[in-house]
């Protein structure tokens, strides 16, 4: 039989005692090195975070100032919908102040880390002249006005009429756009978010027409502080009156009949009441300098006086009104006037013979029927200085509801990363204008709001535009071809009756393109023969594209060919066979004058 | 008539005893020479991460107040040489359109030298002071009083703290040391490159 042995009771237990004793020593060891370790990760993750997120604030304020540098707003992300970028999130708040600086402020989020950051920013030449023509009320244009466009870095406005540069026009309004009938728009017309455009008969916008994503504010005029003569002057003298370099102030100064009045520049001149009479003649001299004239009651230039600048720098001639609503700001002049007219609380009265170059910012405008305006490309942002000029940067504190809760951003702000957008993709929507080379190979154009454009298409960009202001321009782009549509081309193309068409034409003679003269020859509906024989005859020699295109079309009758072919004769053979293949074919003696005169 | 087998006695004889005493002081010994070893590794390793860790925050403090600064406005002009304070201003931001920038402040060694100070409008009645971190070392690691460049940076005989102008940037080093009980030194040090952005 097999009988079990017990253990000594003396011995039971020792063991399990010493492996007990043991495993606490061992286990408050590691747990020792486990509180360290976890700390030790804890300090590094945070202090990683706080990196991470400093880094991601500086990536949004890079982004947003490079987007100012292509004419957007700034504003990338809202803190509902902001940017998802390294793992973090950011957004940036743009807040342009009135003198126009811009104060960015981005706030970055990643893990425990946050970072807010700002930079103010002075975006280059993006003003309130970069407006084109604009007006805070709604903006009723009369008829047969014409609105176009030149740069006068490149050149005269005589020299690019009809030229790409000539099709690029703004104006624009807070509210309404009315284009009155038989109008010419070369180029945009923007309207308020909340306004519409209205179209007359016969007027053409060869632009887009849109709505702007936000009313503009324009910042009030900020009146040199300069001694003003109380004593109101006026001025009868025989010979001019010359102002001279430096600053003058004249509380009320009225230049009688045949008078002069000479502002020589560099000159601020600050004015209460300014009258030109009849006759009279006011000269703005920038042979040396820019003049700024500021006028802080009331204006009125006669219908009978002159007003002229000396150079075409419309930079340099700038009318600065702070005039409150109500008051006389009158246009009446004959003028050719090379400047910048600001008037933000003023209702301007423009007669048709003060013709402008340059640009016009004010609160109503009433501009009379056959009015000019020619609006200066220059006095936008160019390439060459879009980018803007830093100020200032700096460690903003944190706002509250982001330094409370350092947990995982996305968590605490119940975003899903997937569902963010990236940060170029980010930024605040705008109207967007360009012109560009497809994947197809085609030249194509796209006007409306940037969400709405798929980028992806775009094989070459050709030329750009956001809200209105340039961001992308060829270096030659004046002179190539390819970036812009011949105005009188897109004048062809619109709906104008033969009538009209013929007129704009004729009007536009004989410096009409022989791309425009193509596509009238081809137009559908057609022009009436006499309408398009008269345009082409105006504009005779023709050249071989042009004759073709005469030959063929059905616009024209043997007749009216015969004499298109007659003033440009001899023929060019090619052309010749065109007419002997024509068909229907010339009359027997039509034809046989056409050939009586090779 | 068989007698029944003697029961083994229970315990242990004296030489169990003692073999198992000896083996358990041993092993207690060891468990706690290897305990306390790790107790001051862990307590070296955490006073070496804490002055890190104050080293890198004072640095992070510097660093941005040196971001924000006017490059224009430290003075002195620190070029090419080190200096161990600086005066700066930095943008506060916009008011009615135009950059607003504080009142002067500055980042030197206290008088003590032992001591990293932050100081506002220094010098004016109205001169307020924040230690940012004590425990700075009289010189940078590696460095003696001997008109060499010991610690081959560049820099003779600097302080615990010193700045170099580089071009639009700025070079900031900081040394913090602290004897143990034990008389060995624990000594941290820091270094970055930050540029001004202003």
């Amino acid at each position: 039989m097999r009988t079990r042995q017990h253990a000594a009771p003396g011995r039971a237990g020792a063991a399990l005692i010493l492996s007990v004793m043991a495993v606490m020593v061992v286990s408050i060891l590691a747990a020792g090195f486990l509180q360290l370790s976890l700390s030790v990760t804890r300090r590094l993750s945070s202090s990683a975070d706080a990196a991470q997120a400093l880094n991601l604030a500086e990536a949004g304020l890079a982004e947003a100032y490079t987007g100012l540098g292509m004419a957007k707003s700034g504003n990338v992300g809202t803190p509902e919908q902001p940017a998802f970028f390294g793992g973090g999130l950011f957004w940036v708040e743009a807040t342009t102040h009135a003198s126009g600086v811009v104060e960015l402020e981005c706030t970055a989020m990643y893990g425990t880390g946050r970072a807010t950051l700002g930079m103010v920013c002075e975006p280059v030449a993006i003003g309130v002249a970069s407006l084109g023509f604009f007006t805070l009320e709604d903006l009723r244009l009369n008829p047969d006005v014409r609105l176009d466009s030149y740069d006068s870095a490149q050149g005269s406005y005589a020299d690019q009429i009809n030229t790409p540069l000539n099709n690029q026009g703004v104006i624009g309004s807070n509210g309404d756009v009315s284009i009155g009938s038989n109008n010419k728009i070369f180029g945009d017309a923007i309207f308020g978010p909340t306004g519409k455009v209205d179209v007359g008969s016969g007027a053409v916008v060869t632009g887009g027409t849109s709505a702007r994503p936000e009313l503009e504010e324009l910042p009030p005029v900020e009146v040199p502080d300069v001694a003003m003569k109380s004593v109101a002057v006026k001025y009868t003298g025989g010979s001019p009156m010359i102002v001279a370099p430096g600053e003058a102030g004249y509380s009320s100064l009225s230049i009688g009949k045949n008078s002069k009045l000479v502002l020589k520049g560099p000159l601020t001149f600050v004015v209460g009441t300014f009258l030109l009479g009849t006759g009279a003649e006011l000269t703005f001299d920038t042979s040396d300098g820019p003049v700024q004239m500021y006028v802080t009651d009331s204006l009125d230039l006669s219908t009978s006086s002159i007003v002229s600048t000396s150079t075409q720098v419309t930079s340099d001639s700038i009318i600065m009104v702070s005039a409150p609503a109500g008051k006389t700001v009158s246009f009446g002049a004959k003028s050719q006037f090379y400047g910048f007219i600001y008037a933000p609380e003023a209702e301007i009265h423009m007669s048709a013979q003060y013709e402008l170059y340059g640009g016009l910012v004010c609160k109503e405008l009433q501009l009379a029927a056959q009015g000019k305006l020619h609006y200066d490309l220059s006095l936008g942002a160019t390439l060459k200085s879009a980018m803007p000029r830093m100020l200032a940067w700096r460690v903003v504190e944190l706002p509250q509801a982001v330094a409370a809760r350092r947990t995982d951003p996305f968590q605490v702000m119940g975003l899903d990363p997937k569902a963010l957008p990236s940060p170029s993709a980010a930024h605040e929507d705008q109207v967007l204008e360009v012109r560009y080379v497809a994947d197809d190979g085609t030249t194509d154009t796209y006007f409306g709001h940037e969400s709405d454009f798929d980028w992806n298409q775009v094989q070459e960009l050709l030329y750009g535009v956001r809200d209105g202001l340039a961001f992308y321009l060829p270096d030659d782009y004046a002179s190539s071809g390819d970036i812009g549509v011949d105005p009188l081309t897109s004048l062809v193309a619109s709906s104008l009756s033969s009538k009209q068409l013929r007129d704009a034409l004729l009007a536009a003679s004989p410096g009409v393109s022989a791309e425009a003269l193509v596509a009238a020859c081809e137009r559908n509906p057609p022009m009436s023969k006499s309408d398009l024989g008269a345009v082409l005859i105006a504009n005779h020699p023709l050249d071989l594209d042009t004759l073709l295109a005469a030959i063929v079309s059905t616009a024209l009758d043997s007749s009216t060919l015969k004499g298109v072919l007659v003033a440009n004769s001899p023929l060019d053979p090619a052309a010749l066979a065109a007419v002997l293949a024509r068909s229907p074919p010339l009359s027997l003696s039509d034809l046989t004058s056409v050939l009586a005169t090779q | 008539m068989k007698q029944p087998p003697r029961p083994r006695q229970g315990g242990w004889t004296l030489i169990e005893l003692m073999i198992a005493l000896t083996l358990l002081a041993c092993i207690l010994g060891k468990a706690l020479y290897v305990m306390q070893a790790a107790l001051a590794l862990a307590g070296d390793e955490t006073a070496s991460l804490h002055y890190e860790d104050q080293a890198r925050r004072t640095m992070d403090r510097i660093a941005l107040a040196v971001m924000g600064s006017d490059r224009d406005s430290l003075v002195p002009q620190i070029d090419e040489i080190h200096t161990n304070n600086i005066t700066y201003r930095f943008s506060l931001g916009l008011e009615d359109g135009e950059v607003v920038w504080s009142a002067p402040e500055a980042i030197c060694l206290n008088d003590g030298r032992d001591a990293v100070e932050w100081c506002e409008n220094p010098g004016a009645a109205e001169e307020r002071k924040v230690i940012w971190t004590s425990l700075v070392s009289p010189l940078l690691e590696g460095e003696l009083v001997n008109g060499i460049d010991d610690n081959a940076n560049g820099l003779i005989d600097e302080d615990g703290l010193s700045f170099v102008l580089e071009g639009n940037s700025v070079r900031i080093r900081l040394t913090l040391r602290r004897p143990e009980v034990d008389g060995r030194l624990v000594m941290q040090t820091v270094e970055s490159v930050v540029c001004c952005r202003n």
